[in-house]
């Protein structure tokens, strides 16, 4: 009902900006944005159920010292290995510790992870794949010989390869991931980039003298930052997940860390305490189906085949 | 289109000589040490036991001597020893790579259901049958490997004792005569049918749980093509020529969806064959993955390079079996001209 509302104030709105003069451009725009991001989102349940979840993990990363009714590393000799109560929600472990806890303040470190991860791994193969599309040549050969060769491992053999010859720590393991993660981007941004690059515009700001620096961020980057950042933004859960398949081979953080790869880990020692590995897995599980229910939902948004005209 | 296999063919060499380099650069740039890998701390107190070791390995060489020495030794399909096992790395390969293979191939074969799935969902775009395929398409690509195999465990085997959990065959059992390294293929022309259960009975559990992770991306795409396929005009042609449903979709709706889905299928086969360091360690099966983890983890160099080659090799030859794959399946591609 809420929603009706709004559509129809927006309207208005939109009616009164393009009849006065005073309000040409950003207004209609904008506010036609917001109804269309409403519209995606009441026809896309799952991408609204996906981004509730996100929502409640940061909420429960910020506040777990609040929320939490244990100390995550508070070890209460008594209650070990106790199964799941109204004491402990989801059970204790074989040091007493309150799994309900530590699966809380989990968020603290794999959505941190997940999102500087990404993050990293997109500037990289962006700026790569935009160096090397923009410029051909020998860079553009070097650069994608390399992503070829890094694409002939699989990815979590070259990951623990890294990993293990570094050392074990969460840096190292992120390191090792960045550098099997990054190539899948300079391909995608390369792409993108060549065809950009012959479009009129590139060729007008070349023509009136503009230099290569400035065309490949002022004109070529602003055309390649959306579907980079969605498809950055959709990726974040596949980080998170390798991330905690690195911790639960012992390449990551340490064994006493509360982080939901290596206390899945920890639980599988002991098949019958089955609350050990069960929560923390559920923890990695519904973040990573989020990430995906709203990949799901923008990857049909940006594919025009998808795109849905009925109401 | 031979040239163009050919010439893909021919680049094999180079493609291997690269990553054997990254393999080797990358296993000794690490601040790690090999030999207290290997000998353990104790060991550096001795310097003689240290250089009798380094000499034997050629550690004392320098490095681009040391990676010419491997290079020559690939050549004549010498993979060096490994320094866990003491044994050629190409004769734990040949053990390793059939399990895998076995493995992979029986986890492909139960995800084949995912192309009949993902075709239904596209019959019934934006109904009830599309939602809940998808729905279990995403769960299946988002739930942790190592998660569901504990989970599988603890149900079939803990709980329920109904499949084992570990290795290829039940404990005191012979291994089947060696014919093609598949335990249950070997057991079953051999005629040894106690073995032909009880590797099949190993075989089940691990290979559901990949299926499960690969089924998802197999979903989504016979979904998405055929989705694509029945908006095409020819599809609006055959309709309006007045022919039956099952017909359209049977006879031209198929044949242009086999291409992406044979790609995305081969691709995924490609992953199983060369990612299953999870599974294989959850399951202690005896393949690759393992394999490559313990070498990974004890810093077996040696080991680590011959998997990482052994693992480009598959993904190269399964690239190459792909792109001919095309050839054969798309007219299109088979009569152009390169």
């Amino acid at each position: 009902m809420k929603l009706e509302i709004d559509d129809q104030t927006e309207k208005s709105l939109e009616l009164n900006a393009t009849n006065s003069p005073a309000y040409t451009g950003n207004l209609p725009l904008r506010v036609s944005a917001w109804r269309r991001s409403w519209q995606f989102l009441g026809r896309n349940p799952l991408t609204l159920l996906g981004l509730l979840i996100i929502l409640a993990w940061i909420i429960i990363a910020l506040a777990a010292p609040l929320i939490a009714p244990y100390s995550p590393i508070a070890q209460i000799f008594k209650d070990r290995n106790k199964p799941p109560d109204s004491i402990h929600l989801f059970g204790t472990d074989e040091l007493g510790r309150d799994i309900f806890s530590r699966v809380l303040y989990g968020a603290q470190l794999s959505l941190p992870i997940g999102f500087i991860l990404i993050l990293l791994a997109s500037l990289i193969g962006t700026i790569v794949g935009l160096v090397s599309g923009f410029f051909g040549g020998w860079i553009d050969e070097v650069m994608m010989r390399l992503t070829d060769l890094i694409f002939a491992f699989p990815t979590i053999i070259l990951a623990m390869t890294i990993a293990a010859a570094l050392g074990r720590s969460v840096v190292n393991s992120v390191v090792a991931i960045l550098i099997v993660w990054w190539p899948a981007y300079a391909r995608t941004v390369r792409s993108v980039v060549l065809t950009i690059k012959t479009q009129d515009y590139v060729l007008a700001a070349r023509a009136v003298g503009a230099k290569s620096g400035r065309i490949m961020f002022r004109q070529i980057f602003p055309n390649i930052l959306g579907p980079v950042l969605v498809i950055t933004f959709i990726d974040i859960g596949n980080g998170i997940l390798i991330f905690s398949g690195l911790s639960f081979l012992g390449l990551g953080p340490k064994p006493t860390d509360a982080e939901w790869g290596v206390m899945t880990a920890a639980g599988v020692s002991n098949l019958d305490a089955w609350w050990r590995t069960t929560f923390p897995g559920l923890a990695i599980a519904s973040v990573v189906l989020a990430f995906n229910f709203i990949g799901d939902g923008l990857r049909d948004l940006l594919d025009p085949r998808f795109r849905q005209t009925e109401r | 289109m031979l040239y163009y296999i050919l010439r893909r063919v021919l680049l094999v060499p180079f493609m291997l000589i690269g990553i054997s380099l990254i393999a080797f650069i990358l296993s000794h740039s690490v601040p790690a040490d090999p030999v207290n890998a290997a000998l353990g701390e104790g060991a550096l107190a001795k310097p003689e036991l240290v250089k009798a070791y380094k000499e034997h390995w050629g550690l004392d060489k320098s490095l681009p001597e040391q990676y010419l020495v491997y290079i020559g030794n690939l050549a004549r399909g010498d993979l060096g020893t490994s320094i866990i096992s003491r044994r050629a790395v190409g004769e734990d390969l040949g053990e390793a790579l059939p399990a895998t293979f076995e493995l992979a191939t029986a986890a492909i074969l139960i995800s084949l259901l995912g192309v009949p799935l993902g075709i239904l969902a596209a019959l019934n775009h934006r109904k009830l049958p599309d939602g809940l395929i998808r729905l279990f398409s995403l769960l299946g690509s988002s739930v942790p490997v190592f998660w569901l195999a504990y989970i599988a465990i603890f149900v079939f085997y803990t709980q329920l004792s109904w499949l084992p959990a570990t290795d290829r065959l039940d404990t005191g059992l012979a291994t089947p005569n060696r014919i093609s390294g598949f335990y249950s293929l070997d057991a079953l022309l051999g005629g040894r049918w106690d073995a032909l259960g009880s590797s099949l009975r190993h075989l089940l559990l691990p290979a559901c749980v990949l299926a499960l992770t690969t089924i998802g991306t197999i979903i989504r795409v016979s979904r998405t093509i055929t989705i694509d396929v029945l908006q095409q005009e020819y599809m609006r042609t055959a309709h309006s020529k007045g022919l039956k449903g099952g017909h359209v979709v049977r006879g031209h709706a198929l044949p242009n969806i086999l291409v992406p889905v044979v790609t995305v299928i081969s691709l995924s086969y490609g992953n199983l064959l060369s990612g299953t360091v999870l599974t294989e360690t959850i399951f202690s099966w005896p393949g690759l993955g393992r394999y490559a983890f313990q070498s990974a983890t004890k810093l077996d160099f040696p080991a680590i390079m011959g998997v990482s080659i052994a693992v480009a090799l598959i993904y190269i030859t399964i690239n190459l079996i792909v792109d001919s794959l095309y050839a054969v399946l798309d007219p299109r591609i088979r009569t152009k001209p390169n």
